[in-house]
């Protein structure tokens, strides 16, 4: 029981020991694979620490049985149900050491030094230990080379990393408890150790060849429909576990029996310690200057699969458990030539699963991972394993406003010089410039592909990238600490929540940090105050401003607390596209009890009552009809709206929810709840459009007249407004007033052609049978800018 | 707003194929007095409330979704008080299991408690041998109506739909009936 609790407390440590995103602010758009790799064998080394410190009366018959099924059932509970990680540096450290003491006690306590018992192999040999630790090495350089592409089929959270790692510890964990009493003896032990070693490193080629086949949809979706599964669930528990499991069990049977024969302590520590070794190798393997980069790091596994044999070979060389050594290096001889012959599995990244694969302007592989330009919906999106960097169509203008509410909230005379911590596209480069921004240096974890991911997505827009430096995080952490910045920003991570470790950049440079609503950004400590930014009433983002400048923000609302982390399982459970909906709700929800007592009170409610009432849509309904708008909802805005004074928030939903009721044509329900905001806050010209375009709607051109005449006369028409004013004046019967105003908008060089089309037709009419009614979309075929 | 999924467009292509068949798939361009021509009756109403309902059929196949609305008002050919059930493909019985049908009207026109001008046609197999009341032309069908101060207005959808552009109810209640009324003398005199 001790030796299970132990694997568990090892299990529980390997899992939190993974590199959250956001480890540190120059790693809040992507965690370098150093960093990765450095949390990783800090956790083999934790697992190596926890069984070292454990008396010698564990040794014995079915020691690695309890560790590793210990240890599979500690990661799979912290990461797919606890879910729970360190909000800081001195967390992890805290959880790591109370891991440690509690491993010690357990393994210490009430414990004597054992008698030597008939069956006891004796203390394993240096030559025996290093051979553990080289098959302990290979396998870990092995099965990064499964999870890269791995990581590919999934949905890019933890949880699904967590997953994928828990379709290799349980079956193994399943067959180490099969394989004990075959491998109870010494002799059976040694073979277990050896055979398994093997096994497990044929396993992952195996894994490797089944896995490149799901490249083809052809492949893929019979194999997923044996299992009931669509490929529309990707992302979700059963897309993960039926594309896991079947690439990793031949794999983890191997370490099934490779625990199975484990009996003493030291054996374990050999062995994960082997797994130390060779995740700190794979910091090497990955560089950007690595050889093996060039075939994706696939080329490695040569080498890695020779690292196990001849691992195996030494430990069973080194007469380990005794039994039929000669037998035990004859079949390692066809593992070693099979490693060595066989040909690799060449790995394309395709995405199977869905409809329609996008475009791919170009990619390559990195350390951090495979990164791409892909095309969608028609606009080039920089992805990193298929998730997007930068904004996609949907998102720029979040991505806008986002930029907007940072730079309202940055001290006075800060933005002279400004770091981006991210990658910069067409869509980020311009709203920079819209404040101002011509020159700036970016950084993030791929720094040496992003000249070349720039220049192909802003190509792509017949664009050229702003003048400014490109950094990897360590050169940016440098200049920070030089004071070469007086202002940061970082743009939002789609679909993740990065954590907020470190708030405030080096020496108390002002950071802005912005966060994606869609993400589980509820479940993170944002400060004490956010700066909401809404979009569309559908999307939600925050910005925080970083460290002792965390009060900055005139738009801000209060932050609230972190809500308690949902269980990763329960995310895998629910489809990716219902992600989204559920976390801005979350968010909403936490912002509505943070300001339920306080100035912003109406309008975190009002954001609230929007959210919460989204449904799933139609994809054949335009963008304007997948909204929903519920009349609790309007009434909120309504409130909100009428407020002394509307914060930016109010203003960017009204104005949003004024196109919105237009495009919709609900008309009765923009007059009613519009109506009071606009003439509260008259002149508001985005309300009073709306509003006429309604009348007209209603056959009532002369209502529409007088609201857009008054504006006119308080000099509220401006741009293509002039046009809709000159379509009203000619609907009301004035066509001197409309050729006047739409001579206005042919000064202003305002092309509209549809507008022109539109004048004429109704001056025509007028001419021939007086003012006809107008038809659909505000007043027939009204443009699609209104 | 939720996305729907791709699984469902195996469903939706299968209920538009469906559609097809049964309306002799055929895009028909109407103007008012074609679907006056075409159809049973018109009526203007109140959205009551909505029913999906799902079933199989051995010839047409399985999970067959079909949407009832039921409409409270008057008839727009006879000023006659009528509730009226009209059934449209597609719907959902809840959040997984159901279909989407591009031709189907929005949701936001079919809430409940919305006012609607709606068309419909007699069929004795819409599909799955269900006979009903079809929404004639589907989404082109149905029209929301709103009121302002010179009356409920009917919302048009355009070019090529049977209210092409926003007109007064009392109008298209005074149009459908005369050209009702056109119809029968034709047909009395034939």
């Amino acid at each position: 029981m001790r030796a299970l609790l132990i694997g568990v407390i090892a299990g529980v440590g390997l899992s939190v020991l993974r590199a959250p995103l956001g480890v540190e602010l120059v790693q809040f758009a992507g965690t370098t694979a150093e960093t990765g790799f450095a949390f990783r064998a800090a956790g083999f080394a934790l697992c190596a620490l926890a069984v070292w410190l454990a008396s010698r009366k564990l040794d014995g018959p079915g020691l690695g049985v309890r560790l590793f099924g210990g240890l599979a059932l500690g990661f799979a509970l912290h990461g797919l149900v606890l879910g729970w990680t360190p909000a800081s540096h001195r967390g992890v450290i805290g959880v790591s050491l109370a891991l440690l003491f509690a491993a010690f006690v357990l393994g210490r306590a009430g414990l004597e030094a054992p008698e030597r018992t008939p069956d006891d192999e004796g203390p394993t040999r240096p030559g025996s230990a290093l051979g553990l630790a080289l098959v302990g090495a290979g396998l870990a350089l092995l099965f990064e080379l499964v999870a890269r592409p791995l990581r590919w089929y999934g949905g890019g959270l933890p949880a699904d990393d967590a997953l994928f790692a828990a379709c290799l510890l349980i079956p193994a964990a399943i067959g180490a408890l099969a394989f004990r009493r075959a491998l109870a003896s010494p002799s059976g032990a040694a073979g277990g150790r050896t055979f398994g070693a093997h096994g497990a490193a044929l396993g992952v080629f195996a894994g490797l060849w089944l896995l490149s086949s799901f490249s083809d949809p052809r492949r893929l979706k019979p194999h997923l429909a044996r299992f009931g599964v669509d490929t529309s669930e990707h992302g979700t528990l059963l897309f993960d576990t039926w594309i896991a499991l079947p690439v990793l069990v031949l794999a983890a049977l191997g370490i099934g029996a490779l625990a199975a024969g484990i009996r003493r302590r030291e054996q374990w520590v050999a062995l994960t310690m082997g797994g130390f070794g060779g995740t700190i190798a794979l910091g090497r393997v990955f560089a950007s200057d690595s050889p093996f980069m060039a075939e994706g790091g696939f080329e490695i596994a040569r080498a890695a699969g020779v690292l196990v044999c001849v691992g195996a070979a030494l430990h069973t060389i080194s007469g380990a458990g005794g039994g039929r050594v000669g037998l035990r290096l004859l079949v390692g001889l066809p593992v070693l030539g099979a490693v060595l012959l066989l040909p690799l599995a060449k790995f394309e990244y395709e995405s199977s699963w869905t409809m329609v694969p996008p475009q791919v302007l170009w990619q390559t592989d990195t350390p951090e991972g495979r990164l791409a330009v892909e095309v969608r919906d028609e606009i080039a999106v920089v992805c990193l394993d298929g998730r997007p960097l930068t904004p996609e169509r949907e998102q720029r203008e979040t991505e806008r406003r986002l930029v907007h509410a940072a730079w309202r909230g940055r001290p006075e005379g800060a933005g002279k010089h400004v770091l981006v911590v991210g990658q910069v596209d067409p869509a980020r480069a311009s709203a920079l410039l819209e404040v101002g921004v011509r020159e700036f240096d970016r950084c993030a974890a791929w720094s040496e592909s992003m000249r070349e991911l720039e220049e192909r997505s802003f190509a792509w827009e017949n664009q050229s990238p702003p003048p400014g430096r490109h950094l990897s995080p360590l050169e940016a952490r440098l200049r920070l600490g030089k004071q070469e910045y007086d202002f940061v920003y970082a743009p939002p991570v789609y679909g993740r929540a990065p954590q907020t470790r470190q708030l405030g950049a080096p020496l108390g440079v002002p950071a802005a940090l912005a966060f994606d609503g869609a993400a589980a950004t509820a479940e993170r400590g944002l400060g004490p105050r956010v700066v909401p930014v809404q979009t569309g009433l559908e999307q939600l983002a925050v910005v925080i401003f970083g460290g002792e400048h965390a009060e900055l923000g005139g738009d801000g609302v209060e932050a609230g607390r972190a809500l308690r982390p949902e269980r990763p399982w329960r995310t895998l459970a629910r489809r990716e596209d219902e992600r989204p909906r559920f976390e801005r709700e979350r968010l909403a929800r936490r912002l509505a009890l943070a300001n339920r007592e306080g100035p912003a009170a109406a309008e975190t409610r009002a954001l609230e009552l929007q959210l919460m009432s989204q449904e799933r849509s139609s994809p054949f309904e335009t963008p304007a009809e997948r909204v929903e708008l519920t009349r609790e909802a309007l009434a909120a805005w309504t409130a909100a709206g009428s407020a002394e004074a509307p914060s930016a928030l109010v203003r960017s939903a009204l104005e949003d929810l004024a196109v919105l009721l237009v495009s919709k044509r609900m008309v009765e329900e923009a007059l009613e709840f519009l109506t009071p905001v606009a003439d509260r806050n008259w002149p508001w010209p985005a309300l009073e459009r709306a509003l006429a375009l309604c009348e007209m709607e209603l056959l009532d051109p002369a209502a529409a007249l007088e609201r857009l005449g008054a504006l006119a006369e308080e000099g509220g028409v401006d741009g293509t407004d002039w046009w809709l004013l000159a379509w009203v004046q000619a609907a009301a019967g004035d066509p001197a007033a409309a050729e006047a105003s739409a001579a206005r908008a042919r000064e202003l060089h305002l092309a509209a052609p549809e507008w022109e089309a539109r004048l004429a037709a109704e001056l025509e009419r007028n001419r021939t049978a007086g003012p006809p009614p107008p038809g659909p979309g505000g007043g027939p075929e009204a443009p699609e800018d209104h | 707003m939720i996305r729907a999924l791709p699984r469902v467009l195996a469903g939706t292509a299968g209920a538009a194929m469906l559609l097809a068949a049964v309306l002799a798939a055929e895009i028909q361009r109407l103007d008012l007095s074609t679907m006056v021509a075409a159809t049973d009756g018109a009526v203007y109403g109140k959205i009551l409330g909505r029913e999906v309902v799902r079933f199989d059929h051995p010839e047409d196949g399985q999970d067959l979704y079909f949407t009832h609305l039921s409409v409270e008002g008057r008839s727009l050919v006879d000023g006659s008080a009528q509730t009226v059930t009209v059934t449209y493909p597609g719907g959902f019985i809840d959040e997984v299991h159901g279909v989407h049908n591009s031709e189907a009207p929005a949701e936001d026109d079919v809430k409940t408690g919305n006012q609607v001008v709606v068309f419909y046609k007699w069929s004795a197999n819409m599909g799955g041998d269900l006979a009903g009341n079809a929404l004639y032309a589907s989404h082109g069908g149905l029209f929301r109506t709103a009121q302002g101060g010179k009356g409920r207005v009917v919302l048009g959808r355009g070019d090529g739909y049977a209210v092409s552009k926003n007109v007064l109810l009392d109008e298209l209640d005074r149009n459908i009936t005369s050209i009702h009324e056109e119809l029968r003398r034709d047909e009395r005199q034939k």
